[in-house]
């Protein structure tokens, strides 16, 4: 066969012909992406499923997706037997301290990098993307040392300082603003801004699209922390729920696989993470128009 | 207000390279001086250095009796227009108008006044509460304006305001800015690539190139005696058209030769530049503006003419131009390209093409809109001859 369409004339497919072997190759594809969504889906849904069953259910039907029967046991035993909410306060507070003045630091330092002229400016921007290659398991047991040393061990300070600023959020504020154009700036300049003013009311309104993913990344990551809290603090008073959901997950706190206790645990730590992208996905754009003429 | 004096002003960059070079020159007060040039001439970073963008390298910058050169911008009392107009997009138009009036700290009151003012002038007084991105181009660059006004500065300085916007808004904007400067009174710098605004809105213009100073004087003047080679290329449109001749002596008077066509100058044109004499024999640039070329018949003395093939014509509504093929050496020095090429009028750089093969130019001539000329006429062009200008060709200078 390989011979004739080598050789002889090749006939053209025909309209019909060409329209559904399309139409395969679409099903095809389409087929193959579901599959591949409803693998990346489901242990989220069979997370929430789990979450209402009894534990009867979720020991005998683990992959069912129906609960039968539907129940809130789970939830209740969470607020009642566990201290979830003292760790939903505890995620919260390091959450909220990290992540405003995360964007408030690495904002600072970014612009500093992309605008201000000083010595030393290359070495120290070198010596931040340096730290970006460090894998984060490495510094646990200097972080460690260094927490107990400066006595901030088993304390807010330990669990926030050592996040307030981070090099990818620096990167990414000094590679925004320096996409910003430097006439904005120098008519501020003109206009009699000083450096400090420039940054605040010029530059960071204009940087609001970083700003916002630099928001996000430091909820997600300071929420879903739990290698540095592991190492920065010992009480269970000041267990945040991602160490919460650990010790539950991990069969600490109590026998039994206990699935739809620590699936309930999980979708509700889910919860604020959701609610933050839900809210803040059509901010994250640009905002520049008008500055300038196009 | 004040003026302001540049006295031998360097910028030199670090590796060497001298942007502006010993520039000197004095606006005056309530003055409104335009620098133009091609890119890279330097105009946009004298004008930054005299705002306190840009440090001084050498020289000195006064405005009024002050010297600035240690100055901090907003220590200065100027105010600038960007070419992108440089507003702050998260602000209303009232709050980037009044941004300068926050800054020092004026009363709120007496600010509100000021912007609402200022929003008359440029009639604005309908989108003070709008953001730049609700604005039309034109609305953005009043806005830019009037950043400049409010502050009642010293100086307003402008790097190419118009340069963004349509051709028809363009020179709407200029007659508005050449109204608003009138009315206030207010020392202005205004830098601007494009000959035609400075030319209709300069009381003087400085035509710079490569970094220096080549003529400092009235639009008309410099249209008229233009110092240099560079200068009368580049001042004019279509530009001037330079061609080669030689002078000899004829009896008591001096001819010019270009081509094989000859013209007897006329005495007034030797009495006024004496120094044609002291270039008898060897060549030199003859420079004729398209305007200083007719149709045959409509002058009476003091005419020559030249005689070629016209190879095509626009007719532009009010004028006739005609392109037209002539026995002649064009000059084509480095001065004259420069200054023609920056104009990025097709036309002209076609007259430089046309002449490129040597002995024959083709130069442009503006006629009266009903002349009676097609192409591959053969045309009789008359040449005013008290119009002519003269060059030398090593130093380029004008020979006067």
């Amino acid at each position: 066969m390989s011979a004739t369409a080598g050789t002889g004339p090749r006939s053209l497919p025909t309209v019909a012909q060409s329209e559904r072997r399309q139409r395969i190759a679409r099903a095809l594809t389409y087929s193959f992406l579901i599959a591949v969504a409803i693998v990346y889906i489901f242990p989220f849904v069979i997370a929430i499923v789990t979450a209402f069953k009894t534990e009867p259910n979720a020991t005998a039907d683990p992959l069912g997706l129906w609960p039968s029967p539907v129940t809130a046991t789970a939830f209740h035993q969470l607020y009642k037997d566990q201290d979830f909410l003292l760790w939903v306060k505890n995620s919260m507070i390091v959450t909220l301290s990290v992540t405003f003045l995360r964007v408030f630091l690495d904002s600072l330092a970014g612009y500093a990098l992309a605008r201000l002229r000083f010595r030393g400016r290359g070495l120290a921007f070198a010596a931040i993307v340096a730290v970006m290659a460090v894998p984060g398991v490495v510094l646990l047991i200097p972080k460690f040392l260094m927490i107990r040393q400066l006595g901030m061990y088993d304390h807010y300070s330990g669990m926030v300082i050592p996040l307030l600023v981070d090099a990818a959020g620096v990167f990414i504020m000094k590679n925004f603003f320096e996409s910003i154009p430097a006439s904005v700036e120098e008519s501020a300049r003109i206009d009699g801004a000083s450096i400090f003013r420039i940054y605040w009311s010029i530059v960071l309104p204009m940087a609001r699209p970083a700003l916002v993913t630099i928001f996000i990344l430091s909820f997600q990551g300071s929420w879903n922390e739990l290698a540095h809290f592991i190492i920065s603090a010992q009480s269970s008073g000041l267990n945040t729920l991602t160490k919460g959901v650990a010790q539950l997950a991990s069969g600490q706190l109590g026998s039994g696989n206990r699935y739809p206790l620590k699936l309930a645990a999980s979708v509700l730590m889910t919860i604020p993470v959701a609610v933050l992208f839900f809210f803040f996905q059509k901010r994250i754009m640009n905002v520049q128009s008008g500055a300038l003429k196009e | 207000m004040a003026g302001v004096t540049l006295t031998d002003v360097s910028k030199i960059y670090e590796d060497g390279t001298r942007a502006v070079s010993d520039l000197s020159l004095d606006v005056g007060d309530g003055e409104l001086v335009v620098f133009v040039g091609p890119s890279g001439c330097g105009k946009s970073t004298a004008l930054r250095m005299i705002a306190g963008l840009e440090e001084i390298s050498e020289g000195e910058i006064k405005i009024g009796d002050r010297i600035v050169n240690n100055l901090r911008p907003r220590d200065r009392d100027v105010a600038m227009v960007f070419q992108n107009y440089a507003l702050y997009p998260h602000m209303t138009v009232a709050e980037n108008i009044g941004f300068a009036l926050r800054m020092r700290k004026v009363p709120k009151e007496e600010a509100r006044r000021r912007i609402e003012e200022t929003a008359k002038i440029l009639g604005l007084e309908e989108h003070l509460r709008r953001k730049p991105r609700q604005l039309s181009g034109g609305q953005r660059q009043r806005v830019a304006m009037g950043r400049a006004i409010v502050r009642e500065p010293h100086v307003f300085l402008m790097d190419e305001p118009l340069s963004n916007l349509d051709a028809k808004l363009r020179v709407q904007m200029r007659a508005e800015i050449s109204r608003i400067q009138r009315q206030l009174r207010v020392t202005t710098v205004y830098v601007t690539h494009d000959q035609v605004e400075a030319m209709t809105m300069g009381d003087r213009v400085a035509v710079l190139r490569r970094g220096l100073l080549q003529q400092f004087e009235a639009p008309q003047r410099l249209y008229e005696r233009p110092a240099n080679l560079f200068v009368a290329s580049f001042i004019g449109s279509p530009a001037m058209n330079m061609l080669e001749g030689t002078l000899e002596r004829s009896g008591d008077g001096i001819v010019c030769r270009i081509g094989s066509a000859s013209f007897a100058l006329p005495p007034e044109v030797l009495k006024e530049r004496p120094a044609l004499a002291d270039n008898l024999g060897k060549p030199i640039a003859v420079g004729i503006r398209p305007e200083a070329l007719d149709e045959p018949g409509r002058r009476t003395d003091g005419v020559g003419s030249l005689r070629g093939r016209v190879q095509g014509i626009e007719a532009l509504g009010s004028e006739l131009l005609a392109y037209v093929d002539i026995e002649a050496q064009p000059i084509l020095v480095e001065d004259v390209l420069e200054g023609i090429v920056d104009m990025e009028a097709a036309a002209d750089i076609a007259q430089i093409k046309g002449g490129a093969d040597g002995a024959r130019a083709t130069v442009v001539a503006r006629l009266e809109p009903s002349a009676n000329v097609h192409p591959d006429d053969m045309l009789e062009l008359e040449v005013d001859l008290r119009r002519l200008h003269f060059f030398d060709l090593d130093s380029g200078l004008s020979i006067a």
